[in-house]
C-alpha cells in the first residue's frame, strides 16, 4: 500500500503539468490577434453589435420596470397563502379535498368517516374522534363532511376551501 | 333612529388609555358628533369587575354616546348588553378591529375578521339583546390575503347593525403603514347602512377632504384628537360655514391642557395618566423635548400644572 501512494503525488503532478501547458496552449491562441481564433473586425461591425446590445438592454429594463409596481402585493398569482382563522370551541370545521390547516393553538378533533385526514406531518392517518397534534400540517383527502370537532377555542392556519358551522 | 340625531358626522374613536370619562367630555365640548368608551370587555361585566364599571362612567351632559364591547362568545356579548340595559348610554360598538396580541389570541378584536360566521352571530347576539342601535367597527382586512371588509360589511348589515366603521388597515399593520381610503369607499359602495371612514385624519383639513372624497357617512378620527380637540370645532365649523378657523394659539393649547389636568385631578384618577395627555398637547411647541421629560417625572397635577403655566408666558 505504501508502494502505491509513492506512484499516486508525480501522477498528480504530470496531469497538473498537462493541464497547465495545455491551457497556456489555448491563452496565447486566443491572444494571438487576426488570427481564426481571434479575427480582427470593422469599427462598423462593432458600432452595429453594441447597437443590438443596447436595445436589448434597453428592452429588458422597460420589462423590469413593468413588473416592479406589482411585486408590491404581497400575494403573487396563483399562489394560496396559509390564512389565520379563528374557531371558537364547539364549533365543526368541514374542509373540502385539498384543504390543509395546522392547528396553532387549542384542540381539536378528527370528523371523518371511515377513512380519516392524513396527518402529513407524522406521516399517518388520523380517524375519526382522534385529536389532532399542534403544528402539523394535516390534509383533507375528500370533499365528503370530513374536517374538525373544536374541542377548546383554536387558532387555525388554512389553505383550500372550508366552512365553518357554529 | 337615533344614529341619524347626532349633532354631526364627526365621530372620537374608541382608544384604550385614552377616551376616559374626561376626555370624553373635553372633545364632546369642542364639538365631536359622537364618543365611545374605552373597548369593555363583556366577560368582565358579566362577572361584575370592578374596573371595568368605572370604564362605563360618563358626564350627564355627554350624549349621546357609545359603549364599546369586545369579546368572542356571542352569549357573553348578549349577556352583558342585557346586564347594562339601565346604564345611560345610547348606542352599542362591538370591537371587530382591535390588533393587539392578547386580544387578538383570545379570538376577539380583530380576530372575528377571520371568521365571519361568527362575527355574524355576535352582531345577531348584539341585536337580540339591546334596546339601542347595534354599531361594528372593523378593519380592512385580517392580513392582506384575507381581505374582507366587504364580507364582513355585508353581514353586519344582514345581521342588524346600524352602521359600520372600517379602519383602512389589516390587522397585521397594527398601526403602520398608511390607511386605505379606496378599500373604506369600496364598503361604503358595498351596503346600504352608514359607513363610517376611519383611518390617519390627522387635521381639521384631511378630515374635510375624506369626508368629501370617500362619500362615507361620517368619519372617526383617533390619534389625531390627542392633544388636539380643535381638530372637531375646525372640522365642523367647516363643513358648516365653508371657513376654517385658525390653529389654536399656544396660549388656547396650554390652557386647556391645565383645565384637562385639573379635571383630572378632580375626578382623582391617576395623575400618571396625564402625562401623556401634556406630551401630545406641548409636542412641537419649544423646547417641548426637555418639557416633557420634566412632566414625565412629575407625579402630582401641581408639580404639572407648574410645568404649564411658564409655556403660558411664552406664547405671547
Ligand atoms: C392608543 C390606542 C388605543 C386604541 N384603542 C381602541 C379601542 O379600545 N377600540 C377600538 O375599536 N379601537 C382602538 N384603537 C384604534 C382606533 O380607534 C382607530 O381605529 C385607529 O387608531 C385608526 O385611526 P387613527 O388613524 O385616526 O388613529 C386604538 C388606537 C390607539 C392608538
Amino acid at each position: 500500500m505504501k508502494h502505491a501512494k509513492n506512484y499516486i503525488y508525480p501522477a498528480i503532478i504530470a496531469a497538473l503539468a498537462v493541464l497547465l501547458i495545455l491551457s497556456h496552449l489555448q491563452a496565447t491562441a486566443y491572444a494571438q490577434p487576426g488570427t481564426a481564433n481571434d479575427p480582427l473586425v470593422t469599427q462598423r461591425y462593432v458600432d452595429e453589435r453594441i447597437a443590438v446590445l443596447q436595445a436589448q438592454i434597453t428592452s429588458l429594463q422597460n420589462q423590469l420596470g413593468n413588473i416592479e409596481p406589482g411585486t408590491t402585493t404581497s400575494v403573487e398569482a396563483g399562489v394560496v397563502p396559509f390564512t389565520p382563522v379563528f374557531v371558537p370551541r364547539g364549533s365543526t370545521l368541514i374542509a373540502e379535498a385539498g384543504a390543509e390547516f395546522i392547528l396553532r393553538s387549542g384542540s381539536a378533533n378528527v370528523v371523518a368517516g371511515p377513512n380519516g385526514l392524513v396527518d402529513v406531518t407524522a406521516g399517518q392517518d388520523i380517524a375519526n374522534g382522534q385529536p389532532i397534534s399542534r403544528n402539523h400540517l394535516i390534509l383533507v383527502p375528500a370533499t365528503d363532511g370530513r374536517g374538525l370537532q373544536i374541542i377548546s377555542d383554536a387558532w387555525l392556519m388554512i389553505k383550500g376551501g372550508y366552512s365553518i358551522v357554529i | 333612529m337615533l344614529l341619524d340625531s347626532l349633532k354631526n358626522n364627526i365621530y372620537m374613536a374608541p382608544m384604550a388609555g385614552v377616551t376616559d370619562r374626561v376626555f370624553r367630555a373635553l372633545v364632546h365640548s369642542h364639538g365631536a358628533g359622537l364618543t365611545f368608551s374605552e373597548m369593555v370587555s363583556a366577560k368582565s361585566i358579566v362577572y361584575r369587575n370592578k374596573n371595568t364599571a368605572r370604564l362605563l362612567e360618563n358626564a350627564p351632559h355627554v350624549r349621546p354616546w357609545a359603549v364599546q364591547f369586545f369579546g368572542h362568545e356571542p352569549e357573553i356579548l348578549a349577556e352583558a348588553i342585557h346586564m347594562l340595559e339601565d346604564c345611560p348610554f345610547d348606542i352599542v360598538n362591538i370591537n371587530m378591529g382591535c390588533p393587539m396580541p392578547k386580544i387578538v389570541k383570545n379570538g376577539e378584536g380583530a380576530a372575528l375578521m377571520t371568521n365571519p360566521p361568527l362575527a355574524g352571530r355576535m352582531i345577531e347576539a348584539a341585536v337580540r339583546a339591546s334596546s339601542r342601535p347595534v354599531t361594528v367597527k372593523i378593519r380592512k382586512g385580517f392580513t392582506p390575503s384575507s381581505l374582507n371588509a366587504i364580507e364582513m360589511a355585508k353581514i353586519a348589515e344582514a345581521a342588524g347593525a346600524a352602521n359600520i366603521t372600517v379602519h383602512g388597515r389589516t390587522r397585521d399593520q397594527y398601526y403602520t403603514g398608511t390607511a386605505d381610503w379606496e378599500a373604506i369607499a369600496a364598503v361604503k359602495k358595498a351596503v346600504k347602512i352608514p359607513v363610517i371612514g376611519n383611518g390617519d385624519i390627522f387635521s381639521a383639513e384631511v378630515a374635510v377632504k375624506r369626508l368629501q372624497e370617500s362619500g362615507c357617512d361620517g368619519i372617526m378620527i383617533a390619534r389625531g384628537a390627542m392633544g388636539n380637540p380643535w381638530i372637531f370645532s375646525r372640522t365642523v365649523a367647516y363643513l358648516e360655514t365653508g371657513v376654517m378657523p385658525p390653529e389654536p394659539t399656544q396660549e388656547e393649547i396650554i390652557k386647556t391642557a391645565i383645565a384637562h389636568l385639573n379635571a383630572v385631578a378632580e375626578e382623582k384618577s391617576n395623575i400618571v395618566e396625564m402625562r401623556k395627555h401634556l406630551s401630545w398637547y406641548t409636542k412641537g411647541m419649544h423646547s417641548s423635548a426637555e418639557l416633557r421629560s420634566k412632566i414625565n417625572s412629575a407625579k402630582t397635577s401641581q408639580e404639572m400644572e407648574a410645568l404649564l403655566v411658564p409655556m403660558l408666558d411664552k406664547a405671547k
